[in-house]
C-alpha cells in the first residue's frame, strides 16, 4: 500500500507540476525492472541501455496522457515491451558468456567438469531461446525475469492467457527435446564421477 | 519418466537463473536526463496570428462597450431598477447614522456622500425619522433616509444627477415615475440636480410617504 501511495504521488507530481525530483524518483523506482527486461530480452547491455533510455523518454513524454484509473505497471510494461520489439539491432547473445561461466565457477560444491557441462547446457538454453520469435521470447522474459502470471503477461501482450500458457509450454518442450540427451549425459558423468 | 522430470525441473531452474532481474547501471539517469526533451511552449503558427489578433480586438471592443455601459448605468439613481430601490428601502437593514434630527442627518449625508438632503424641521406628527445610510449601486452613491409614517416604514432615496441630464431647476417637482408593487409604492422625481425616490409601505395611503416634507401630501398629488 505504501508503495502504491508513493507511486501514485509521484505520478501526480509528474503530471501536475512536471516536478524534476518526481521524475528522478520514478526512474529510481522502475529502472531495475525496465533494464532487466531489456537486458534479458536483448542479451546485450548496450542494447538494453538503449531500450531503457527509450522507454523512460517515452514515459516522461507521455505521462501526462496516462489516465490515473489505469494500471501504471501494465502501462509501463507495454512501453518497454514495445521498445524491445522496436529495437532493430539483432541480439548476439543473452548473457555475456564469461560472466555466466564465472557465476558457475563461484557456486560451491561443484567440480570444474560439472560446471563446464552445466555451462554447455546453459549455452544450449540460451541458443534455443535466441531462436524464438520476439513474442515467445518476451513471454519467457516476463515470466522468469518479472515473475508475472499468465493473466498479467496476456494483458501486456494483448492476447488470451491460454496463448501465453501454450507458448511457455512449447518453449519448455523444445528445450526438453534439445537438452534431454545432454542432460542424461551430464547425469551419467556425475554418477560415474 | 523420472529423467524427463529431472530435465524439466532443471530447465525451469535454469530459466529462473538465467533470466533473473539485474541492477541497472548508475550512469543511466544521466544519459536519460541529457536526452530528455525540455518542454517548449508551441509557437503559434502563422495562420493563427490573424485569428488571435481578431479575437483580441473583439474582446477589447466587448470590454470597452461593457465598461461604457456600466459607467452609463451608474450616472444617477434614475437608472437603478425598482427592485434595487425596494431593496435599499428595506427597513430591516438598519441605519449607519441613527438619528431623528433632520439637521444632523443632512450634515452627515453631506459630509459622507456630498449629497444635500434638505429635510424640513417641522413635519407631520405621524412622521418619525430613524436615521440615514449611504449605499453604492454600481458606483452610484445613494443616500437613504429612513422614517416611519404611523406604523408604516418609508425611505427617501437621494442621489446626485449628472450634468448631461435635463435637471429641473426649480424647487417644484414632477413625478417621473410612480410604481406600486410588492406592497411598496415608489415615487421618483428630479429636483435641484438630484434624483429623489420615496419608497413607502403604507397600503391604505400610498402617498403617506410624502408627509416627510409635506404635511398635506395627499392633496398635492
Amino acid at each position: 500500500m505504501v508503495l502504491e501511495d508513493t507511486e501514485r504521488d509521484l505520478i501526480d507530481r509528474c503530471q501536475d507540476r512536471s516536478d524534476p525530483d518526481a521524475f528522478r524518483a520514478l526512474f529510481d523506482l522502475y529502472k531495475d525492472k525496465i533494464y532487466s527486461i531489456a537486458l534479458r530480452y536483448s542479451g546485450d547491455p548496450a542494447v538494453a541501455q538503449d531500450i531503457t533510455q527509450e522507454t523512460f523518454l517515452k514515459l516522461f513524454a507521455g505521462i501526462g496522457r496516462f489516465r490515473r484509473e489505469s494500471n501504471f505497471d501494465s502501462w509501463l510494461y507495454r512501453l518497454v515491451v514495445n521498445a524491445c520489439f522496436d529495437q532493430k539491432r539483432k541480439t548476439r547473445r543473452f548473457m555475456p558468456l564469461v560472466d555466466s561461466f564465472l557465476d558457475f565457477l563461484r557456486a560451491p560444491g561443484r567440480s570444474a567438469l560439472d560446471e563446464v557441462l552445466r555451462a554447455e547446457m546453459s549455452g544450449h538454453i540460451r541458443s534455443v531461446v535466441e531462436t524464438l520469435p520476439p513474442e515467445q521470447r518476451m513471454v519467457i522474459v516476463l515470466r522468469y525475469t518479472e515473475g508475472l502470471s499468465y493473466e498479467e503477461i496476456a494483458a501486456i501482450l494483448g492476447c488470451p492467457a491460454g496463448t501465453i500458457a501454450s507458448r511457455l509450454n512449447r518453449v519448455h518442450k523444445i528445450l526438453e527435446r534439445r537438452l534431454v540427451r545432454l542432460a542424461g549425459a551430464n547425469g551419467g558423468k556425475k554418477t560415474r564421477g | 519418466m523420472e529423467e524427463r522430470k529431472h530435465v524439466a525441473d532443471w530447465i525451469e531452474t535454469e530459466l529462473h537463473r538465467q533470466f533473473r532481474p539485474v541492477t541497472a547501471p548508475d550512469a543511466l539517469w544521466e544519459r536519460i536526463h541529457q536526452n530528455r526533451p525540455r518542454p517548449v511552449a508551441p509557437a503559434p503558427s502563422v495562420w493563427r496570428m490573424p485569428v488571435l489578433a481578431t479575437l483580441v480586438v473583439l474582446i477589447s471592443a466587448g470590454l470597452f462597450v461593457e465598461l461604457r455601459n456600466s459607467r452609463a448605468s451608474v450616472r444617477d439613481m434614475a437608472q437603478v431598477t425598482d427592485q434595487e430601490l425596494r431593496l435599499f428601502a428595506d427597513p430591516s437593514t438598519g441605519q449607519t447614522f441613527p438619528s431623528d434630527d433632520p439637521a444632523k442627518i443632512r450634515n452627515w449625508i453631506k459630509a459622507k456622500g456630498n449629497i444635500d438632503v434638505e429635510l424640513p424641521s417641522s413635519r407631520s406628527a405621524a412622521v418619525r425619522l430613524l436615521g440615514a445610510r449611504l449605499v453604492s449601486v454600481r458606483g452610484a452613491l445613494i443616500a437613504a433616509v429612513a422614517y416611519t409614517v404611523g406604523e408604516d416604514s418609508a425611505t427617501l432615496l437621494v442621489s446626485r444627477r449628472t450634468a448631461c441630464c435635463n435637471a429641473t431647476a426649480g424647487s417644484r417637482h414632477l413625478f417621473s415615475k410612480v410604481n406600486t408593487s410588492g406592497g411598496k409604492s415608489l415615487f421618483s422625481w428630479d429636483m435641484k440636480e438630484q434624483t429623489y425616490t420615496i419608497a413607502y409601505a403604507g397600503a391604505n395611503d400610498p402617498q403617506g410617504g410624502c408627509l416627510l416634507c409635506h404635511a398635506d401630501a395627499p392633496g398635492r398629488l
